[in-house]
């Protein structure tokens, strides 16, 4: 008994006593040797934290090359010590380090030798995890939208679609002056805003918005910031862009930005109204660009299974939009963001957009592995109309100790597409002749709401729900003179009306558990969820049929419910200052519940990721992983264009489930330099041994089904990489970037495991340069050459290959500017048949100075000066190898005028 | 045949003597440009300063300041003068000592006086703001110095606590300096590691080596001996220096403090002089 009580007095005095040294504060203690264990005197060693680089504490060694340091109290820092002519050292302490530190330094192999400053106040300037890009260095006035300025930033990639990337990083969100104004869809700022509007561009990486997890929980998140020009800082304002022209028709354009951020309360509103081809595509507004890992209050909008596909403006690639696409468009957003007191927030955003177009195609579509099985011809006339509106709020709060916060978000969103279309087939030499009317109309309300509270010191808890709702009409008119062709049907006009209304409801709700202390970091999360599709289809042959087709088929109603329950368990631990070691394991239960026909299916989920990553000291990082799930895939069922030669069934098979997994293997290395102007990244990717899931769509008796079938043994193997170099005595800009990717993948063509070999080879290169002060040239310059072949001998070899060339001569004194543009894309298919794509635009501007120091300009645009007719590219996809043409919009020209408001 | 004994003798020498003595011989030089508001005429602090220094000792050199003494605004009614220095102004660093040595012109057109002081203490705040400046990382830091407040960055990749002018005592080098209000600036040019630049880390040779005291002394008997030329009809005399065009511009109150005292109405500011 005496022993225990001495035992327990004993740890009680340790633990206190412990508890008790870091109350009065902590001393570090040590001593640097040279090479030669001698002591290094005037050594610098200092304290630095986790993620700054900033010194806390710092002091110099002694004669006797000892130092120390008091302190109040200690988390986990990093001890660095630096002496010229040394490698820098650097070492991790505990809050419970408490023995006296003897480092010995080596000699450095590579001193800093010298560092020459050239430019006395630099384009780009880094702060932390944070770079700034001064704009005024990379303007040239060729520039529309701030899209447009952007993608000329060192480092920075934009693809077709608008999704931005920092040497390779996505960017999630595109913030203005700090806010997230524009959400998932930030192209309706990077695409509308007027480059000369914006003064900076900041991207920030590891950007955590919400400030309870920012101790806790390092964000992996990139983000970009716009920064407007000054002086709509000081008082609202923007400009204004008022456009008349003529061509084969009148051309008219007006594009608006109005900024109100000089007080606490922002607002902005962008309205672009025209049909000059320079307007925004509805398409974009429901685009959405995040990360599906990453938590956010805005839930990401489900993926419902859609009868129709809308029908938009066909561009064959390989031209810019403008020279296609004819189209009358008005756009306009507005958006605000409202501090109502210090620490709470609220946006309200509205966005209206509305398309009317007139176009006609033309597409030569063949079976990519044998021309002579199937050879389709398609001839259209489409007429397009669509109208979206959307509204959005969000309610934000954070304590003011940033101990807990909520948001709460609610949007509805209203949308009409609609197209007739007058459409001339020839399939295997038969022709068919059809007319449609599509329609699609929706309307989608969510809510979701976040709550995030701290725990503890080192934990954090979050609440999460999102419901979501749609209601979703497609109806299909079709009238076809040769129906008897298709459908075997009476001979006499026939006119069909097939209309789905398909209902959707899910909602989710997610508990989640996040816990930092020194470098552990851990996540657990609870998801639920349930959703119900509901598909009530009605079908209608106005005509007198033959009872004996049975045609058209009763489909019924059919119900979908979907209950998940999964459990998501993420790690991470730091092993050394370089290497993490990363585990992500999701543990859960699907239910798939059908009614009509009735089926049920318990679906176990299961899905393991690990892996370790290395950061090299000058920014790469590698990657080691191994990925391992058990997934189903639910075959889905679409009624489909009732042109298609098949009877009308419904078919809906049962989900199945297989193992999925595979080892992959990530390298990249960037580095940025922003004082040498250059950048640089690449990226070594190899997956082996996979087994996945792929999805084959076909048509089967009038329906589009969507079948999933397994396929193992895929290897794929990809290069990636970009480089950015400036050359400021030349004035010239090189850029050049590239991936290189190889994959065997088995396909269903003729039975589920036809090995295809995929090979593509994609290389980039500009060079801007300016001549002299006045005179500019930028050449650009992007190759693809795509092959795929099935893998076994004597068998179809497709070899694509595209080259396009940008050419813009720029010249400007000190009002006039001139631009000739020139484009030109080039494509075949082993070298036959080429097809030559050709588009030039001219254009001038005069600047005008008002006396209060505002400027005007004053702009001719003359686009398609050679007048070409029409376009076509030639793409192919998994199957198929497509020759599109678009009739082209015969030259025009737009005088517009420029107004600072 | 040089025993084995011998070897290790020779090789142990080489080692321990040798090493020293290069260590020595590595005098490292940073390039900073000035552009102050400070010198409106004739260049002085303005334009290339260098800074050559070691682990120890530092030497900061003014490259543009006039080596002899030169008069501008001649021929008109404002005459100005600038007190030229062969050895360009130079301030020495002593850290084992703990002393500076400065060159000062103040009111000493015939001989340039040599004032020792201890090693300023800026009381700096290390910012979380970092850049990069050429190939070395930045660290923000925000100090008071000389009555004025200065945003300065230095970087740990050279470790030791010198910078332009008097500015140190941060955790590696500082490669720029901004005064707030905008009168003060020094911007990074170059580093060399190992200079080829023939320079002796040593206090300034050319002048006179006095203590604060004498300096003020000095002054103060500069002020009198120009007040003596007063007559009843015209006054002369002296002034100190306005502040906002000195780098210490809290620094040079000698003779306001003299003349306070002399005159008696307002109690000398004991503040003022430190």
């Amino acid at each position: 008994m005496t022993r225990i009580a001495f035992f327990i007095g004993l740890l009680t005095c340790f633990l206190l006593g412990n508890t008790l040294i870091a109350q009065r504060g902590k001393t570090i203690r040590g001593m640097i040797l040279n090479e030669q264990d001698q002591p290094l005197s005037s050594c610098l060693v200092y304290l630095t934290a986790d993620t700054l680089a900033a010194p806390l504490f710092f002091a110099n060694t002694n004669a006797s090359g000892k130092f120390s340091f008091s302190l109040d109290s200690l988390q986990k820092v990093w001890l660095q010590v630096r002496y010229l002519g040394y490698e820098p050292q650097k070492l991790a302490l505990e809050k419970t380090d408490t023995a006296f530190i003897r480092l010995r330094m080596q000699p450095q192999q590579f001193d800093i030798k010298e560092v020459v400053i050239k430019d006395q106040k630099p384009p780009i300037v880094v702060h932390s995890d944070t770079v700034r890009y001064d704009l005024k260095y990379f303007r040239d006035s060729t520039e529309y939208n701030i899209e447009d300025v952007i993608k000329k930033l060192p480092g920075v990639q934009i693809d077709e679609s608008g999704n931005i990337k920092v040497n390779g990083k996505d960017i999630i969100k595109v913030m203005i002056e700090g806010d997230d104004v524009f959400g998932h869809q930030y192209t309706l700022g990077t695409k509308n805003i007027r480059a000369n509007m914006i003064d900076e561009v900041e991207v920030i990486d590891h950007y955590q918005g919400n400030a309870v997890l920012r101790d806790i929980n390092q964000s992996k998140e990139m983000v970009m910031n716009l920064k407007v020009s000054k002086r709509l800082k000081i008082a609202p304002g923007g400009s204004l862009d008022v456009g008349m022209g003529a061509g084969s028709e009148w051309k008219y354009s007006l594009q608006s930005n109005l900024f109100s951020l000089a007080s606490k309360n922002k607002i902005l509103w962008l309205t672009n109204i025209g049909n000059t081809g320079n307007q925004f595509n509805t398409g974009e507004l429901k685009a959405i660009y995040s990360d599906p890992e990453s938590v956010d209050y805005r839930l990401t909008r489900p993926s419902i299974t859609s009868f129709l596909n809308p029908v938009g403006i066909d561009n064959p690639g390989g031209v810019p939009n403008l020279f296609v696409d004819n189209s009358q468009n008005a756009f306009s957003t507005m958006r605000s963001v409202f501090t109502l007191k210090k620490n709470w927030k609220l946006q309200v955003n509205g966005t209206f957009g509305g398309k009317n177009d007139n176009q006609a195609t033309a597409q030569q579509q063949q079976y990519l592995y044998d021309a002579n099985t199937y050879f389709l011809k398609t001839a259209r006339k489409n007429h397009i109309s669509n109208l979206y509106y959307q509204g959005e709020t969000t309610l934000n709060h954070t304590s003011k100790n940033a101990n807990r916060s909520f948001f709460v978000y609610a949007q509805f969103q209203l949308s009409n597409d609609q197209s007739t279309q007058g459409i001339a087939q020839t399939l295997q030499n038969q022709l068919k002749d059809y007319r449609s009317f599509n329609q699609i109309q929706q309307a989608e309300f969510s809510i979701a709401g976040l709550y995030t509270q701290k725990m503890g010191k080192h934990s954090v808890g979050q609440v999460q729900f999102n419901v979501f709702q749609l209601k979703d009409t497609e109806t299909l008119q079709s009238q076809n003179t040769a129906y008897p062709k298709y459908w075997n049907l009476d001979s006499s006009r026939t006119q069909l009306i097939q209309k789905l209304e398909a209902p959707y409801r899910e909602g989710n709700f997610f508990l989640r558990y996040i816990f930092a202390k020194g470098s552990f970091s851990g996540e657990i999360e609870t998801q639920n969820t349930f959703s119900r599709a509901q598909f009530l289809p009605h079908t209608q042959l106005l005509t007198t049929l033959d009872a004996a087709t049975g045609f058209p088929i009763n489909l019924g109603n059919s119900i979908v419910n979907r209950y998940l329950f999964q459990q998501v368990l993420k790690m991470s631990q730091n092993l050394n200052k370089r290497d993490q070691l990363n585990f992500r394991a999701v543990l859960g239960k699907q239910q798939i519940e059908t009614h009509q026909p009735d089926t049920l299916a318990r679906i176990p989920l299961l899905r393991v990721n690990a892996n370790l990553e290395h950061k090299f000291a000058d920014g790469g990082n590698a990657v080691f992983g191994y990925n391992y799930s058990v997934r189903s895939n639910t075959v889905q069922n679409f009624l489909t264009s009732a042109y298609l030669p098949d009877p009308y069934t419904l078919i809906l098979l049962a989900p199945r489930f297989r193992t999925e997994g595979g080892q992959n293997l990530i390298f990249q290395y960037g580095r940025r330099n922003y004082t040498k102007f250059h950048s640089h990244y690449f990226r070594i990717q190899a997956r082996f041994n996979e087994n996945v899931w792929h999805e084959n769509a076909f048509f089967a008796q009038s329906l589009q089904v969507v079948l999933p079938y397994f396929t193992s043994g895929n290897n794929s193997f990809g290069l990636a990489g970009n480089f950015d170099q400036f050359f400021p005595k030349q004035k010239l800009t090189l850029r050049f970037g590239g991936n290189v990717t190889s994959a065997k993948s088995f396909y269903g063509i003729n039975n589920e495991n036809t090995p295809i070999l995929l090979k593509t080879v994609n290389f980039n290169i500009d060079l801007v340069h300016s001549f002299w002060r006045q005179f500019k040239l930028d050449f650009s310059n992007r190759f693809v050459l795509s092959q795929n072949t099935i893998a076994t001998p004597g068998s179809l070899k497709n070899n694509l290959f595209s080259w396009k060339t940008d050419v813009s001569l720029l010249w400007r004194s000190k009002s006039w500017f001139a631009a000739l543009v020139l484009n030109r894309t080039y494509f075949t298919n082993k070298g036959q048949n080429p097809v030559n794509l050709l588009t030039t635009t001219c254009r001038l501007r005069k600047q005008i100075n008002f006396k209060n120091s505002k400027q005007a300009n004053l702009m001719l645009n003359i686009y398609n000066l050679q007048n070409t007719r029409n376009f076509s590219s030639l793409q192919r996809s998994d199957y198929f190898l497509y020759l599109s043409t678009v009739e082209a919009i015969p030259a025009f020209f737009v005088l517009s005028l420029d107004i600072p408001l | 045949m040089k025993s084995r004994a011998q070897k290790f003798f020779i090789l142990s020498f080489l080692v321990f003597f040798l090493q020293p003595a290069f260590s020595q011989d590595h005098i490292a030089k940073a390039v900073y440009k000035c552009e102050s508001l400070i010198q409106k005429g004739i260049e002085g602090y303005n334009g290339t300063n260098t800074l050559y220094f070691t682990a120890e000792k530092s030497l900061y050199i003014h490259n543009d300041y006039p080596k002899k003494d030169e008069y501008g605004g001649l021929g008109t009614n404002s005459i100005s003068f600038t007190k030229g220095d062969s050895e360009g102004s130079p301030i020495f660093t002593d850290r084992k000592e703990g002393v500076v040595y400065f060159k000062v012109d103040y009111y000493s057109p015939i001989q340039s006086y040599i004032l020792k002081e201890k090693i300023p203490v800026i009381n700096w705040s290390i910012l979380p703001e970092s850049r990069k400046i050429g190939t070395l990382q930045a660290i923000h830091a925000k100090g008071v110095f000389g009555g004025r407040t200065y945003n300065v960055w230095f970087t740990p990749d050279i470790p030791l606590p010198y910078g332009p002018n008097k500015f140190g005592g941060l955790p590696g080098l500082i490669l720029e300096v901004y005064s707030e209000d905008g009168f003060v600036k020094y911007k990074f040019q170059s580093f060399e590691s190992n200079t080829k630049d023939l320079v002796v880390l040593e206090k300034p040779k050319s002048g006179k080596e006095i203590t604060d005291e004498e300096f003020r002394t000095f002054v103060i008997n500069n002020l009198l001996s120009v007040e003596a030329l007063s007559t009843d009809q015209v006054k002369v005399t002296n002034g100190d220096p306005i502040p906002d065009y000195e780098i210490e511009k809290n620094k040079y109150f000698y003779i306001t403090e003299y003349k306070r005292q002399r005159d008696g109405s307002v109690p000398a500011n004991p503040k003022r002089n430190k």
